[in-house]
């Protein structure tokens, strides 16, 4: 019974990969051009896919998914937005932002890491509500702080960076050109499908070091950990810190293809999107792999791509806006009223 | 140990030996193992070969060449989510940083993993369905050969077992019985083993200390005479000796 | 003196902070205190209508927003069936009762099943909630469920527009009575005059405060206060725990959609998709600004952090644009202390939790 298909797929991943194939029918038979669709899911996958692998050290670690992502965004988009204040253009642009978010993302998540050591038992609620205040208070830090670029802030007066800042001609799609070809009519994002692997291979190895090890051991036992003579906070610790570090270059390779950098309140349910995308790849709240993450990823965002044309056809265009919020949240009420698997360790 | 504590314990544990801790269940006995191992807190002196041991360590404790197999098997003893391999191997990749492949990053060789983990299944005899599958997938005595492969990976010289046969069943209780003597016999583990059923204590152990009330009451040899043991569990058995000489 | 400081550090901090704000804003007293006994008058409802599950050990419910979401349903059928002044309001309480009670007992199942994790289930309930609020209102209203009024659907004939009028019946409750005082000449009460006081809507939002003290003299109040302590010991005693925590947020519910339908009276139309977004956090930041904690909360704290709040909320554009040069930093401002007063107040709480055994 336990392993049976219908449990090693997980129903929610089942309904949404029937759900997913129904609408690529439909799409099909209303005669959508699928090219620019696949091209957009990849793109779309590439995107998010390292925002969602972030998840995977704190969920590892046994702090649950990484609700205080933000704390990450916003040392990322700090980065992006430091480079075009210094005028960088092409690849060196996208380096320094890079090199400039992670180790501030890695401050941020070691502060984030001092709360949440603080607060065991309740890191999602917590981290949530941090997160949203932190998103507001850098909210007055884009009102304040002193760039003077005229491509970020506001051409006639007005206060602050502008809402969205365009990349176009500094990195807009640096990496999905790169080295990028067609099949057919659809467009590979080769350099950003490398990064994405690089990415997973880098934190697979890292997730079989001693080091990985034992933040699994703190995720799966607190108390075998102790006994193993770890010491629980520091595991935590690290992963908070590795997880932001991730979500901060997570959030600059998502805005050179998306091609704009979002400020102010954007990213303030970013952490929601990439927690659903998790859980959808059959991720509980205490487990988590790196297929899990790919293939959540893949479906929250392929469905995505899909649903907007296949609505704009069939009924109104919000639906597919309506329906990102209902099955990212519907996913994460899931799996927050879940019986774990053995719950009963405790 | 919250509920439970031990107090002004002084006993020497001799190499080689299998001593035993016993006494009614609550009286303070485990205290002694989970102090020694750092899981909990405690305050004294415990020197092992001469040297001391800072207390409240329980990296220390590890590094000092000791292991544990914990009362609390479920809680603290295992990794129930985790498969068998790993649960065998976890400690000592963590304290001896043993199954790590060389090259940079050092990272876990599978295959030497699931070699040894086969090499304990077979040799404590862990019935289940391969090295892969979840502890929490077996029975209580087949969790606990895994929680006793663990602990002798550590290659430890001191082993502490804490109520090794606590509900287990007869036949994998007499096996684990018989695998703690050979690793005694055999190796010269010296073995602490903490367990509420005297019984399997007298069948095994060299010595016995009754624990009784949070104080060590006295120590007996397993020959010794029911009425010796039962006087000390009672925790009469030096008012009664004392009576007796007057 | 010091106890009461500690105890009150929360409540005394805003309220230096509004002080500050207010000489900065370079307000009135009278519009600000006209501003804030309207806000007062319109909000406390709602912040009130988080006590239950707090006592009943459920934390801060921010599934609240199902209840502002079942008050807005009813408010757009009195709308539709042109229900007008106090009938119509009368009505729309009526009626937003059993939408209430069906979202309410959904909630308390959905809470059963994530004991322990209410807080973020309940926040996440509300961003779900209003999914399928949008779902109903955007979607399905017009194409459906049929609406004779064309006036409120857009263009399309599908979907609510984004405003919808409540003229009708807008301040049913608060114009009923206005009291105003001119003529106090006592020293201590002189900043009353002037003040345009509704009294009918603080007289309903006194009789809800005795009714939720009444309510914790019963059998059921006291049930509620033993599953709020301790589940285990409660369920020992015999009380259907389940059963009790369900009735806990179907209270809280149907309160918080009588509060929204309060709110939109005094407003006079409601923002469809907007108006019950932001409902849960603020009236949660409310309560926790006077003083409470996730697991107490009484009504004197819930009445003076609605005060405090949104005393801090009027004066804040002004007093960022004063002070910063920008009333954009005062509007955000205000949001980072409505989110960072939550998640400080939820730190606090599970720091504390963790605390306590280890001093054991």
């Amino acid at each position: 019974m336990e392993n049976s298909l219908l449990n090693r797929i997980g129903v929610p991943r089942l309904i949404i990969s029937l759900f997913l194939a129904f609408l690529v029918a439909a799409a099909f038979s209303y005669g959508l051009p699928m090219g620019q669709i696949f091209s957009a899911m990849l793109t779309r996958f590439g995107m998010n896919a390292l925002l969602v692998l972030a998840m995977i050290p704190t969920i590892q670690a046994g702090a649950g998914p990484n609700f205080g992502l933000p704390f990450g965004i916003i040392c990322g988009l700090v980065g992006t937005t430091l480079a075009i204040e210094l005028d960088l253009r092409g690849f060196p642009a996208l380096f320094f932002a890079i090199a400039v978010s992670i180790p501030l993302g890695a401050v941020a998540g070691w502060l984030y890491g001092l709360l949440l050591n603080r607060v065991k038992g309740q890191e999602m609620t917590v981290g949530t509500y941090m997160g949203f205040s932190i998103v507001s208070l850098m909210c007055i830090f884009w009102l304040m702080a002193p760039y003077n670029s005229p491509e970020m802030i506001w051409p006639y007066g007005g206060e602050g960076l502008r809402v969205t800042v365009v990349l176009d001609g500094r990195m807009e799609q640096l990496l999905d050109r790169f080295l990028s070809f067609s099949v057919g009519s659809v467009v590979v994002p080769t350099g950003l499908l490398l990064v994405t692997a690089l990415c997973c291979v880098l934190l697979w190895a890292f997730l079989r070091t001693r080091t990985g090890l034992a933040m699994s051991i703190v995720g799966a036992n607190p108390r075998f950990a102790e006994a193993s003579g770890l010491n629980v906070n520091k595991y935590r610790m690290l992963s908070s810190i590795i997880s932001c570090a991730m979500g901060a270059a997570g959030i600059v390779i998502y805005s050179q293809s998306y091609g704009f950098i979002q400020l102010y309140q954007a990213p303030l349910y970013m952490a929601l999107y990439s927690v659903s995308a998790i859980l959808i790849g059959g991720a509980s709240l205490q487990r988590a792999t790196i297929s899990q993450a790919l293939i959540g990823t893949f479906l929250f965002n392929a469905l995505l791509v899909i649903a907007l044309p296949v609505a704009n056809v069939a009924m109104s265009s919000d639906i597919s806006e309506i329906m990102r919020v209902i099955i990212s949240n519907g996913i994460i009420l899931y799996a927050l009223t879940r019986k774990e698997v053995g719950g009963d360790a405790r | 140990m919250p509920g439970e504590k031990v107090q002004g314990v002084t006993l020497d544990v001799k190499r080689g030996e299998i001593l035993g801790i016993g006494g009614l269940a609550g009286q303070g006995k485990i205290g002694i193992a989970n102090g020694i191992m750092g899981l909990f807190p405690s305050e004294g002196n415990v020197r092992k070969d001469g040297t001391p041991l800072p207390l409240n360590a329980p990296r220390t404790s590890l590094d000092s060449r000791m292991a544990f197999v914990s009362e609390d098997r479920r809680g603290t003893g295992l990794l129930l989510d985790n498969s068998i391999e790993f649960n065998i191997v976890a400690t000592a990749t963590q304290v001896q940083n043993k199954f790590l492949g060389g090259g940079f990053p050092s990272m876990i060789d599978t295959k030497q993993v699931t070699d040894y983990a086969r090499r304990m299944i077979k040799e404590l005899d862990i019935r289940c369905t391969g090295p892969t599958q979840f502890v929490r997938r077996l029975s209580g005595g087949n969790q606990q050969k895994v929680c006793i492969a663990r602990a002798i990976t550590l290659e430890p010289e001191i082993l502490f077992v804490s109520e090794p046969t606590r509900g287990i069943d007869i036949g994998a209780k007499k096996l684990i019985l018989d695998h703690l003597v050979k690793l005694n016999r055999e190796q010269g583990l010296t073995i602490v083993m903490t367990s509420s059923e005297l019984a399997e204590l007298r069948l095994v152990c060299d010595r016995i200390a009754i624990i009784c009330r949070g104080r060590l009451e006295g120590i007996l040899l397993p020959t010794d005479s029911d009425r010796d043991f039962g006087l000390m569990m009672a925790g009469e058995y030096h008012n009664f000796h004392r009576k007796e000489a007057v | 003196m010091k106890k009461f400081l500690q105890r009150n550090i929360v409540p005394l901090v805003f309220l230096v902070l509004c002080t500050i704000g207010f000489r900065y804003s370079g307000l009135s007293w009278m519009f600000f205190a006209n501003d804030l006994m309207t806000r007062l008058a319109r909000n406390s409802f709602l912040v009130i209508s988080l006590i239950i599950p707090v006592l009943a050990g459920m934390g801060l419910n921010f599934g609240i927003v199902l209840g502002a979401m079942a008050g807005q349903f009813a408010a757009f059928i009195t709308v539709v069936h042109n229900m007008t002044g106090m009938t119509g309001f009368l009505a729309a309480c009526a009626m937003s009762i059993p939408f209430a009670i069906l979202f309410g007992w959904l909630t308390g199942i959905l809470f059963n099943n994530a004991k322990g994790k209410e807080m973020i289930t309940g926040l996440i309930l509300g961003f779900f909630a209003n999914g399928l609020y949008q779902l109903v209102c955007l979607i399905l209203v017009g194409w459906v469920i049929p609406i004779s009024n064309k006036a409120l659907l857009l263009p399309s004939g599908t979907g609510f527009v984004n405003t919808i009028d409540l003229k009708i019946w807008q301040y049913a409750l608060d114009k009923f009575y206005v009291l105003r005082f001119k003529t106090i000449t006592i020293p201590g009460l002189k900043y009353l005059n002037n003040i345009n006081i509704p009294v009918l809507t603080l007289v309903v939002v006194a009789v809800l405060c005795t009714l939720v003290v009444l309510l914790f003299r019963t059998k059921l109040g006291q049930d509620l206060r033993a599953v709020g302590q301790n589940r285990h010991i409660a369920e020992v005693a015999g009380i259907k725990v389940d059963r009790v925590r369900i009735i806990a947020v179907i209270f809280s519910t149907v309160l918080a959609a009588w509060g929204q339908l309060i709110f939109l009276q005094n407003i006079g139309n409601v923002q469809v998709y907007g108006s019950h977004v932001q409902v849960g956090t603020f009236a949660v930041a409310a309560l926790l600004i006077g003083g409470a904690t996730v697991s107490r909360a009484t009504i004197g704290q819930a009445l003076l952090g609605t005060v405090l709040f949104h005393a801090l909320f009027i004066v804040s554009p002004l007093a960022g644009k004063n002070i910063m040069g920008s009333a954009q930093v005062g509007e955000y401002f205000r949001v980072f202390i409505a989110y960072g007063v939550i998640g400080i107040a939820l730190a606090l709480h599970a720091w504390q939790r963790l605390a306590k055994p280890g001093k054991k």
